[in-house]
C-alpha cells in the first residue's frame, strides 16, 4: 500500500492536514447550530480559576471545572463537572480515533496514547489555573493600592471584578467616581463574588498552564523516552494545532465583528511583511550555506527553506521540489523541531521584556521567526498571555486577549500559503535550469495544490462565515456567539494545550548530537539573521498597531 | 489529471531511487541512471514496441518518509518523464 498523491483529492481521508479541516469544520458546524437554538457543543468541560486553600478545605470537581459557558451549556448542566469532562474525553477520543483509523494509525495504541495525553493536558491545565499562578490583580489594587491594598486578585476577567466591586460600593452608599475609605473598600471586596485577597500571585493568566504543559511534555520526551515512544502514535502536535487554528478562524471572525478594520489591517500588514521577509531570508541563508559552510546545493536549499519559511513543511516541500534524497529533509526537520522548541521557550519572555509596548510587532515577528505551526501558535499564545498580563499590571489597561496570538498566526498562515507557490517555482528552476533533466516532461501545477496547507481553508471559511453573519444576518449574531464561544475558547484552548504537551513529547534534544555543520548553520542563521530581520520587517509593517481594548 | 502510459511508484531506499509498477523495477542513484534503468526494463518487458515513447508517471510514495514527519506535510513530489524505448 503506497501513499502517492495522484489526484487532487488524494490525502483527503488519510492525512493530518485534511483531518484538521474535517474536525475543525465539524465542530464549527456544531457551534453554528446555536443559531437555531440547538446546543450541540455545551457539554465541553471548561477550566475554572481555583485557590488551593479553599479547594482543600472542601474538595470538589465543581471548584476546578465548570460546565456553563455564558449562555451556552445550560442544556448539559445535569452532567456536572465530572460528567462534562468524561463527555469531553469520549467525544474527542471518538473523533480523533476515527481520524486515526482513516490515517491508518494503530487505533488501539492511538486511543490509549490520546487518553494519557488528554489526562496530562487536563491535569496541568487545572494546576495552571490555581489562583496564585493565574489570577490577575484587580484594577482597584493596581490603580488605588492605598485604598484597596495590593493583594486583591480577580478569579475571573478583571472587568467583571471591577463591576462587582463598583456594585458593592454603590450598595454601601459610595457615589460613583469617589474613592471609598479603606474600611468600605475592604467591605466591597468582601462582597464581590470573584475578588480574593492573596499574599502573593504571579498573575500569569493562561500562560501558566501553557508553560506547565510544555514542561510536562519535555520531561517525558527527554527523560522518559520509552514512554514518549509509546505516546508517539497519538502525539500529533501539528494535527491538534491545525484543528485549533480552524477554531481560531471562528475567534478571528468574532473579533472581526467588533474590529473589522483592525483585522483587515492585520491581515494585509501580515501578508506584506511575510513577502518582504521571505525575499530577504532565503537568499541570505542559501548564500551563507553555500559560501560559508560549503554545503551542497540541495542541503543549502532545503535548510534555507526550512529556516526561512514554514519549517518542516517547507523543508519537505523544497526537498521534493528539487528532488533531494528523502534523508535530507528528515535531518533538517529534526533540527527545525528542536530549534522551534528553543525559540518557543526563549522568545515570548524575551519580546515581552525588551518590547513591552509593541504587542502586534512582537506577535508578527514571532510568526516569521518561530518555525512549525505548533511552535508558532504556542509561542504566540504565551506571548499574548505574558504581554496582556504585563501591560495590565503596569497600566491597569486591558488589551483584548487574542490579537497578539492572531498577529503571530496570520503571518505564519501567509508563509504557509506561499510555500506551495515557492516550491513550484523552485521545481521549475531546478528541473530546467540546475539539473537540466532531459527526460522530465513537465512540472505539474497540481504540485502547488498538493503542497497547499489545507487547514487554511477551514480557518478562512470559519472566519468569513462569522464575519458574514455579522454583516448580513445581524439578528443571528447573539445566538451564533453562544456556540461559537464554546468552540473558539475551551475547545481551541484544549487543543492548544494538547499541542504543548505533544510538542514536548516529540522533542528530544539529544538528537542534536552529530548534526555538526547543519546545526551550527541553523543556530547562527536563526538567531543572527532570521530573528533580527523578522523583527525589523514586523516593526516596519506593524508599528503603532495596538490590540483593541474591551469596549474601546 | 494527465494521462500516462505507465503509472509507477517512486521510493528511495537510502542509496538509490527505485521505481516499481506491474512487475517492472528500475533503480538509479540519480535521475539519469534511473531513467536509463527504466528504459531497459520497459524494453525488456516486451510491452512497448521498439522506438515508442512511453509517458511515465512516477508518484512518490510518501510512506518513504518517517511517520512522525507526515503530520507536517504530506506531499514530496511527482515526476513525469517520457522514455524512448
Amino acid at each position: 500500500m503506497s501513499a502517492v498523491n495522484r489526484r487532487w483529492y488524494s490525502g483527503m481521508l488519510s492525512t493530518e492536514d485534511w483531518w484538521a479541516v474535517w474536525l475543525g469544520l465539524f465542530m464549527f458546524l456544531m457551534g453554528l447550530l446555536s443559531i437555531w437554538e440547538i446546543d450541540a457543543v455545551g457539554w465541553m468541560a471548561k477550566t475554572k480559576t481555583w485557590e488551593w486553600s479553599s479547594f482543600w478545605s472542601d474538595p470538589s470537581w465543581g471548584k476546578l471545572l465548570k460546565t456553563a459557558h455564558g449562555k451556552a451549556g445550560q442544556a448539559y448542566e445535569g452532567l456536572g463537572p465530572l460528567g462534562s469532562i468524561i463527555t469531553t474525553w469520549l467525544v474527542w477520543t471518538a473523533l480523533t480515533g476515527i481520524g486515526a483509523y482513516f490515517m491508518k494509525l494503530n487505533v488501539g495504541k492511538f486511543v490509549v496514547g490520546f487518553t494519557i495525553i488528554f489526562a496530562i493536558t487536563w491535569f496541568v491545565w487545572i494546576v495552571g489555573h490555581e489562583a496564585h499562578l493565574k489570577a490577575p490583580k484587580t484594577a482597584e489594587s493596581i490603580t488605588a493600592p492605598q485604598v484597596y491594598g495590593e493583594d486583591v486578585y480577580c478569579m475571573t476577567k478583571v472587568h467583571k471584578c471591577t463591576k462587582e466591586i463598583k456594585e458593592a460600593l454603590a450598595k454601601l452608599g459610595v457615589p460613583e467616581g469617589q474613592l471609598p475609605s479603606p474600611q468600605v473598600a475592604a467591605q466591597a471586596v468582601d462582597m464581590s463574588k470573584h475578588a480574593i485577597r492573596m499574599s502573593w500571585g504571579l498573575s500569569l493568566g493562561g500562560g501558566a498552564s501553557y508553560i506547565l504543559a510544555l514542561v510536562a511534555g519535555l520531561i517525558i520526551g527527554n527523560f522518559i523516552k520509552g514512554f514518549a515512544r509509546f505516546l508517539s502514535e497519538a502525539a500529533k502536535p501539528e494535527w491538534y494545532i491545525k484543528t485549533a487554528i480552524v477554531y481560531l478562524g471562528i475567534k478571528v471572525g468574532l473579533m472581526s465583528m467588533k474590529a473589522a478594520g483592525f483585522a483587515f489591517e492585520l491581515a494585509v500588514a501580515g501578508m506584506a511583511a511575510t513577502f518582504v521577509a521571505y525575499l530577504l531570508f532565503w537568499p541570505i541563508v542559501y548564500t551563507l550555506g553555500r559560501k560559508g559552510f560549503k554545503l551542497s546545493r540541495h542541503a543549502s536549499a532545503v535548510l534555507s527553506s526550512g529556516i526561512s519559511i514554514c519549517g518542516v513543511s517547507a523543508a519537505i516541500a523544497t526537498a521534493g521540489a528539487i528532488r533531494a534524497r528523502p534523508i535530507l529533509p528528515t535531518m533538517v526537520s529534526m533540527l527545525i523541531v528542536i530549534f522551534a522548541m528553543i525559540e518557543l521557550v526563549v522568545l515570548p519572555g524575551f519580546y515581552t521584556a525588551v518590547a513591552p509596548n509593541q504587542p502586534i510587532v512582537n506577535g508578527a515577528a514571532m510568526g516569521m521567526t518561530v518555525k512549525t505551526d505548533g511552535a508558532d501558535a504556542a509561542a504566540g499564545a504565551i506571548l499574548d498571555q505574558l504581554m496582556t498580563a504585563r501591560h495590565y499590571q503596569e497600566t491597569g489597561q486591558v488589551w483584548e486577549e487574542g490579537w497578539i496570538l492572531t498577529a503571530s498566526i496570520v503571518t505564519k498562515i501567509w508563509i504557509d500559503m506561499f510555500i506551495g507557490l515557492w516550491a513550484f517555482i523552485l521545481a521549475l528552476i531546478w528541473v530546467y535550469r540546475v539539473e537540466r533533466d532531459p527526460t522530465q516532461m513537465t512540472v505539474g501545477a497540481s504540485e502547488v495544490w498538493h503542497r497547499f496547507p489545507k487547514f487554511v481553508l477551514g480557518y478562512l471559511l470559519a472566519w468569513f462565515v462569522y464575519l458574514g453573519i455579522a454583516v448580513f444576518w445581524a439578528d443571528a449574531v447573539d445566538m451564533a456567539m453562544k456556540g461559537a464561544n464554546v468552540v473558539q475558547s475551551p475547545m481551541r484552548k484544549m487543543l492548544f494545550m494538547m499541542t504543548f504537551v505533544c510538542m514536548g513529547i516529540i522533542t528530544d534534544f539529544s538528537k542534536l548530537k552529530g548534526m555538526g555543520r547543519l546545526a551550527t548553520l541553523y543556530g547562527i542563521a536563526l538567531f543572527v539573521i532570521i530573528a533580527p530581520i523578522a523583527y525589523f520587517v514586523a516593526w516596519v509593517f506593524h508599528r503603532g498597531m495596538m490590540p483593541p481594548t474591551p469596549g474601546g | 489529471m494527465k494521462r500516462s502510459d505507465l503509472d509507477t511508484v517512486l521510493t528511495h531506499d537510502g542509496r538509490e531511487w527505485v521505481v516499481r509498477a506491474d512487475g517492472i523495477e528500475a533503480r538509479g542513484a540519480d535521475w539519469g541512471e534511473l531513467d536509463e534503468s527504466l528504459r531497459r526494463a520497459l524494453a525488456g518487458s516486451g510491452r512497448y514496441p521498439s522506438g515508442s515513447r512511453v509517458r511515465v508517471f512516477m508518484g512518490f510514495d510518501f510512506d518513504t518518509l518517517p511517520q512522525w514527519l507526515r503530520q507536517y506535510h504530506y506531499h514530496y513530489f511527482n515526476r513525469w518523464v517520457e522514455i524512448r524505448v
